[in-house]
């Protein structure tokens, strides 16, 4: 920890570290509940982790829902959220997240003019207990970053394509199964006139209504050290801004929301077991609040967990720097495509939640002392070339050479160093499962979120189809992370806890630098802004109620 | 189509400048993000370029083939993305402006396919930066070389 200054550089009530949706709804409420507030961004633009997503929070029985008559209770909400925990997580502190979401999320739309539609996508276990089918997951609009002034160029941009439209209006078109169904001169137009969607409009709408309230926020800004009292309190923080030691004085409380650790290799090492990922997130994000937590004697949980995607990586692309991690959704769930082993065998249904068919990356044959499912591969064919996009590749385009390809299912297998017996059995089986449109093996199509994710198009089922037309394709598909989900533990009210008992007074956490409130699980799209929105939400709350120190 | 004309005056004769344009080898490598290049013959290359558009890096690849050398006057080329859905033009043309030299260089980038137009829309923005770079580097490399 900081030693306290002779003289602090400046003074605040409330310091919000990171500028994703956590830190940005925690900067807000404090704001409006009268306090004074600073944020610092580690990063040179504005944004973290949620720009360069798809923008939703997962809201559990939210006033959207209701109003367009999809039945939702605080009951099933609970109900559905305890599974997806799995007796990981306090049952009060996933109360505390079921019983402020929809408070949280009703007082965005109405304060901070950060309108949502309610998504037709299904939770990712709609099945079980408490599941839903639809309404949960809240899309954003599109937004006009000129309404930011000069801070503009500091919306982070995502490496990814982010279309610059409303969710709604992406969903309804289709576009995620066919692509061909979007305007890309109307959207090229959009983007040269500055409207951004998804994650990007997320922030954007956050971060004018900061501006909005004369919010004051600091870029390349990285926090260091927490400064506290003698008997550990936390009254303040150490930063570093242009190369120089700054120090902050913050009377009410620290929220720190900056960001999981996956780009630690350090801390990747120590606490994520499995083969190692790739993170989706912006470099920035190596465990600052952690380790200053950390330092102070802050509890810890959750720490083997993270926010896992099958991803590629394609080569020579780079994000500020680091290697360009691609998530894979259509890639593994429309129909013409399986995942296979080195074995060429399938493992999962690839269809299912990124999340948890990430985790089957992690599955060891205890005989060997090997990960069996790594290397994999996607495997699909020419007609999912002629239908759908792979990654970066737009239906009907030319394959690229970081695809390997193969006239037969022999040839393809060679080529890639899959077994071939193995891979012919398995393409032979599956396309068995597809004329028949039921997967008996893993279930692939057989749930409301594996059919939103296929061609409503294609029957008898939208997530399954033959692989057999010429040539055939193989992509190395591995482990990635949108970002992990250990850190500090808090109480309900977003406090951390000591290790020793009791909480760090002055110190709060909220998203991906907090253990996660659904432990292994993920509630369905948006369940990691959902919790980061409510958690910086509760934190201001109780932050900005403290006795100034 | 994203493209870009620069002007720039170069402290030096024509003839001087042109020497040192006509041959691409002199100036490939001022190009923003030249990784590597590779001739197969007097007029084809193979130039691989990291193209930073703000929003991500990427290298890429394109065939090059000079389409015309007039002498004294311009040296102009055609590039396609040997793999990605890109294609281009440009030149470097030369003309005597007293003791001075005019020279003018163009750029044109245009992605093709379905996304094109959202590519291009990307490209746009860079093509400035990255001709104002070039330019400048060249126009130094020539003058040096008369000091």
């Amino acid at each position: 920890m900081a030693k306290k200054p002779e003289k602090w550089d400046l003074e605040t009530d409330v310091l919000v570290m990171g500028s994703g949706c956590s830190g940005l709804v925690a900067a807000i409420i404090a704001h409006d509940e009268g306090s004074k507030v600073t944020l610092i961004e580690k990063a040179s633009s504005i944004g973290g982790a949620t720009a360069v997503s798809g923008g939703f929070p997962w809201i559990p029985n939210n006033h959207l829902e209701k109003e367009a008559g999809i039945s939702d209770s605080r009951e099933e909400a609970l109900t559905y959220m305890k599974f997806i925990a799995d007796g990981q997580v306090d049952d009060e502190l996933v109360e505390a997240f079921i019983d402020t979401a929809p408070v949280m999320i009703k007082y965005i739309e109405d304060k901070a003019d950060l309108k949502f539609t309610v998504s037709e996508m299904p939770d990712y276990h709609d099945t079980k207990p408490g599941g839903k089918s639809r309404g949960r997951s809240l899309g954003p609009p599109a937004f006009d970053s000129n309404l930011l002034g000069e801070w503009k160029s500091r919306l982070r941009q995502a490496p990814v394509v982010i279309f610059p439209m409303s969710w709604d209006d992406f969903e309804k078109s289709n576009a995620k199964a066919d692509p061909r169904n979007l305007d890309y001169n109307m959207l090229a137009k959009n983007m040269m006139a500055g409207i951004v969607g998804m994650g990007m409009s997320t922030i954007g709408c956050l971060l004018k209504a900061c501006l909005d309230r004369g919010i004051e926020i600091f870029v390349e800004t990285p926090g260091r050290e927490l400064v506290t009292t003698d008997s550990g309190a936390v009254i303040g923080i150490k930063a570093q801004k242009d190369g120089n030691d700054f120090h902050i004085k913050a009377s009410q409380g620290v929220v720190l929301a900056s960001g999981g650790f996956e780009w630690d290799e350090n801390l990747k090492k120590q606490f994520v077991p499995g083969p190692d990922f790739v993170p989706l997130s912006p470099p920035s994000n190596e465990g600052d609040g952690l380790k200053m937590s950390m330092a102070i004697g802050a509890e810890l949980g959750n720490m083997h967990q993270i926010w896992g995607v099958p991803s590629c990586q394609l080569p020579n692309e780079e994000y500020e720097g680091k290697p360009l991690g691609r998530m894979t959704m259509g890639e593994r769930a429309l129909p013409h495509s399986i995942m296979v082993n080195r074995c060429g065998e399938r493992f999962v249904d690839e269809a299912f939640n990124y999340s948890d068919v990430a985790k089957t990356f992690c599955h060891v044959d205890p005989l060997a002392y090997d990960l069996v499912n790594v290397p994999a591969w996607v495997i699909f064919d020419q007609q999912f070339m002629d239908n759908y996009m792979f990654l970066t590749v737009p239906p009907g385009e030319a394959a690229q050479p970081w695809m390997t390809q193969g006239d037969t299912v022999e040839e393809l297998a060679g080529k890639a160093g899959i077994d071939v017996e193995g891979l012919k059995d398995t393409v032979s089986r599956f396309n068995g499962f597809a004329q028949k449109g039921e997967d008996t093996d893993f279930g692939r199509g057989s749930t409301a979120y594996d059919r939103y994710q296929g061609d409503p198009n294609h029957k008898p089922n939208e997530a399954l189809g033959t692989i057999e037309k010429a040539p055939l394709y193989a992509v190395s598909v591995v482990r990635g992370a949108l970002g992990t989900k250990g850190g500090p533990t808090t109480d309900v009210n977003g406090q951390v806890k000591h290790v020793l008992g009791g909480v760090i007074e002055g110190l709060y956490a909220a998203g991906n630098v907090m253990a996660g409130t659904s432990g292994p699980g993920y509630g369905g799209a948006g369940n990691t802004i959902g919790a980061g929105m409510t958690f910086g939400y509760i934190a201001a709350k109780h932050a900005t109620k403290q006795p100034k120190r | 189509m994203p493209d870009i004309t620069h002007v720039e005056t170069v402290k030096a004769p024509v003839e001087a400048t042109w020497d040192f344009c006509k041959d691409m080898n002199n100036w490939v490598q001022y190009l923003k993000g030249y990784e590597k290049h590779e001739e197969k013959n007097e007029t084809d290359s193979t130039w691989w370029i990291k193209g930073d558009v703000g929003i991500m890096a990427k290298t890429v690849s394109f065939d090059v083939h000079i389409e015309e050398w007039i002498d004294n006057d311009k040296v102009s080329f055609t590039m396609k993305g040997v793999s990605e859905n890109m294609s281009g033009k440009g030149s470097l043309q030369v003309a005597a402006d007293g003791d001075n030299t005019k020279l003018t260089f163009y750029l044109e980038i245009k992605a093709g396919g379905l996304i094109g137009p959202m590519v291009n829309a990307v490209l746009s923005p860079v093509l400035k930066p990255i001709a104002t770079d070039f330019a400048g580097k060249l126009v130094a490399r020539v003058e040096e070389m008369q000091s």
